[in-house]
């Protein structure tokens, strides 16, 4: 089986017991980012990173994933070359950062004299990685908006199974990117004050920083209690900016992840859904899991305390998944108040006491990818 | 090892301006895609190519690797903030954030299966090979579609600086693909891929098992010296040089395994460098 051996996630939520503390009282932080449009400045709510707002270039994305990565392996009392045979997964919907500041700077400058000459683009960040930590193995750049790191933990998951690698440490990287923000508010996708997910006077999402990672193994070689049981990523082409509102495509990825899984619907016992708090992001969600599951699951959002951390959230919400579960509970879905008249099931309300069980988590995004996979945590080690 | 059941080439060596595919596309597909820019009129293309004539599973899974992407859209947007003090057409925003050229490649050949766009540092076509390949074996897929694409974009000497060549370099564009499947009896043409990344002393020991008669081709990042200190390693090999008709691009791999697979018999070992480094593909064509 393909064992989750551990994470590590820096969010705006803070550290260590300051997340758990958060989630079990239902509290988040949110801050602003300030963005320009058309000659005016427009304040729009955004989860940050306490000590790293502004703009990230690279050498901030490196000492950022750094503190993740060593974080993750002192937490599990590991050393690099523990972790042998890896595979490196990297989820993110930015251009590969390493690209994206010499082609801003040749453009300011109108000549590409202020660039020097060394290879930058898709896949640098993870090599790079690699070379810091001397990992040996192999790495994989993920670019799915918003299922970036979700399928990137999907294939690390295949990989495993495969035998083409003993380890694979997945990681979402969302940094506060100026394009981003400005192309979502073009696009009046975001909220003039806080994310609600699946709640009838929800107004947009709220954009967010994480950057997390998780080591995944098999149970022969680093045994867990939680382990991934299936999944499953597909395209909908109904519109390259959302799924298809009836929530056809978004059942249909879920009912293929629970074959995969070889579960029943009635074997899950709570949904982490994507829930953006985006008008027909959210509708198409709802609409999707109730054709899914006869019985719905009780289901909950993250984002309302780390914001929408795009192609990071992948493994950031599994991380804080996690964690919360670990500390005995699922997070209620905070900001809710009103059950919208399409929605037959309010998000989690309470805190719910759980530790152990079959969570399934959803992702979607633009391009049509729809990722929804299954994770399991058991009462005891299976080794 | 698993089977390859068709390929399309799509390859150029653009010279001052970006060609325009729209009228290719239209040629080609009878369909006009709106709202599409340069990078995923390539996708399509090259996809459209690969797949004409089969009958394409509506799970197959799509697997798009570059080097470095829709990158004159990027460029687009920072001229428009940074110079023009414009913001971006939220088409831009859309096809930069998501890996919109498999959205429109999945629309065109009327697919709903996994669509992943991926990507490294070194090795993209092998690294992506690889994951479609595990996918085949496993049987979490039936069928899978990868393509390299890599466009060319006008102002080359920021191109040569990012992609680390010299100012000499040729640079060029293209967009390869292959339709892949499970390995069967009937499979006369094959690709394996070596799993992992190799030193120079692996490299050998992998050459060591190669027998005479067996074509090389090397990545365009090889120097000559090395190129022929390794043809000299066995006598009996033959060298596959596909490096005149095309300029350099990082997913020229596919196009060098294309190219030989469309013309020739045989088996082709392709050798890619980088720092050092090395990855292996062997493709045999039987048919």
């Amino acid at each position: 089986m393909i064992s989750i051996v551990g994470g590590k996630l820096l969010c705006a939520l803070g550290q260590g017991s300051q997340k758990i503390q958060a989630l079990r009282a239902g509290k988040a932080t949110i801050g602003s980012m300030a963005v320009r449009l058309n000659d005016r400045q427009v304040i729009y709510p955004y989860y940050s990173l306490a000590d790293t707002p502004g703009l990230a270039d690279t050498s901030t994305v490196n000492a950022t994933l750094d503190r993740v990565v060593g974080g993750l392996l002192q937490k599990l009392g590991l050393e690099p070359s523990d972790l042998t045979n890896i595979g490196i997964f990297l989820g993110s919907s930015s251009i590969d950062y390493s690209l994206a500041r010499p082609i801003e700077q040749a453009t300011i400058s109108a000549a590409a004299s202020s660039c020097q000459r060394a290879r930058v683009g898709g896949g640098n960040i993870a090599d790079s990685l690699m070379e810091r930590f001397g990992f040996q193995g192999l790495s994989l750049t993920y670019g799915t908006a918003c299922t970036s790191s979700a399928n990137a933990l999907m294939d690390a998951a295949a990989m495993l199974a495969g035998d083409i690698i003993d380890h694979a440490l997945v990681l979402g990287l969302e940094l506060f990117s100026p394009t981003t923000i400005e192309g979502f508010a073009l696009m009046q996708l975001l909220s003039p004050d806080m994310p609600r997910p699946f709640d009838q006077n929800r107004n947009g999402m709220v954009l967010g920083e994480a950057v997390s990672g998780v080591l995944l193994s098999r149970d022969d070689i680093r045994p867990s209690p939680w382990h991934y049981l299936g999944g499953k990523s597909s395209c909908e082409t109904y519109s390259v900016t959302g799924p298809d509102p009836s929530g056809g495509g978004i059942s249909r990825v879920m009912a293929d992840a629970l074959a995969d899984a070889d579960l029943p619907p009635g074997a899950i016992t709570a949904i982490k859904a994507h829930g953006t708090a985006s008008d027909s992001m959210d509708l198409a969600e709802m609409r999707g899991m109730t054709l899914t599951f006869p019985e719905l699951p009780p289901y909950f959002s993250l984002k309302p305390y780390i914001g929408h951390t795009l192609g990071g959230c992948g493994v950031a919400e599994l991380v804080l998944m996690i964690e919360s579960i670990n500390a005995g509970f699922i997070p209620a879905t905070i900001n809710f108040t009103t059950l919208d008249r399409e929605i037959s099931t309010a998000p989690l309300q309470e805190v719910m006491p759980v530790t152990a069980g079959c969570f399934m988590l959803n992702y979607f995004g633009f391009g049509g990818n729809n990722t929804s996979f299954i994770i399991e945590k058991t009462a005891r080690m299976t080794s | 090892m698993i089977a390859i059941r068709a390929m399309g080439i799509h390859n150029s060596i653009p010279d001052h301006h970006q060609p325009d595919l729209a009228a290719k596309l239209r040629a080609l597909s009878g369909k006009v895609y709106r709202r599409t820019d340069h990078f995923i009129q390539l996708a399509i293309i090259g996809a459209h190519m690969a797949a004409a004539g089969q009958e394409l599973s509506p799970q197959t899974a799509t697997y798009m690797t570059s080097g470095q992407g829709n990158i004159s859209v990027f460029e687009r947007i920072c001229d428009q903030r940074h110079v023009r003090n414009q913001l971006p057409r939220p088409i831009d925003f859309i096809n930069l954030l998501s890996n919109s050229a498999g959205f429109y490649v999945a629309s065109h050949l009327g697919l709903s299966g996994k669509n992943l766009f991926l990507s490294h540092h070194r090795f993209p076509v092998q690294m992506a090979l690889l994951v479609a390949r595990n996918d085949l074996i496993l049987g979490r897929e039936q069928a899978a579609l990868i393509g390299g694409i890599d466009e060319w974009i006008p102002r080359q000497e920021l191109a040569r600086k990012i992609l680390g060549r010299d100012q000499t370099t040729v640079l060029g564009e293209g967009s390869n693909w292959m339709l892949l499947g499970k390995l069967d009896e009937e499979a006369a043409v094959t690709l394996e891929v070596t799993p992992r990344i190799l030193d120079k002393q692996q490299l050998r020991q992998q050459l060591a098992s190669i027998e005479p008669g067996a074509s090389l081709a090397f990545g365009k990042r090889f120097a000559a010296a090395e190129r022929e200190e390794i043809m000299n390693l066995k006598r009996g090999w033959r060298r596959y040089a596909y490096e005149g008709f095309c300029g350099y691009y990082e997913t020229l791999p596919l196009f060098a395994l294309n190219r030989f697979l469309l013309q020739e018999k045989g088996k082709l070992l392709h050798i890619d460098v980088s720092d050092g480094r090395y990855m292996i593909m062997q493709v045999s064509n039987q048919g």
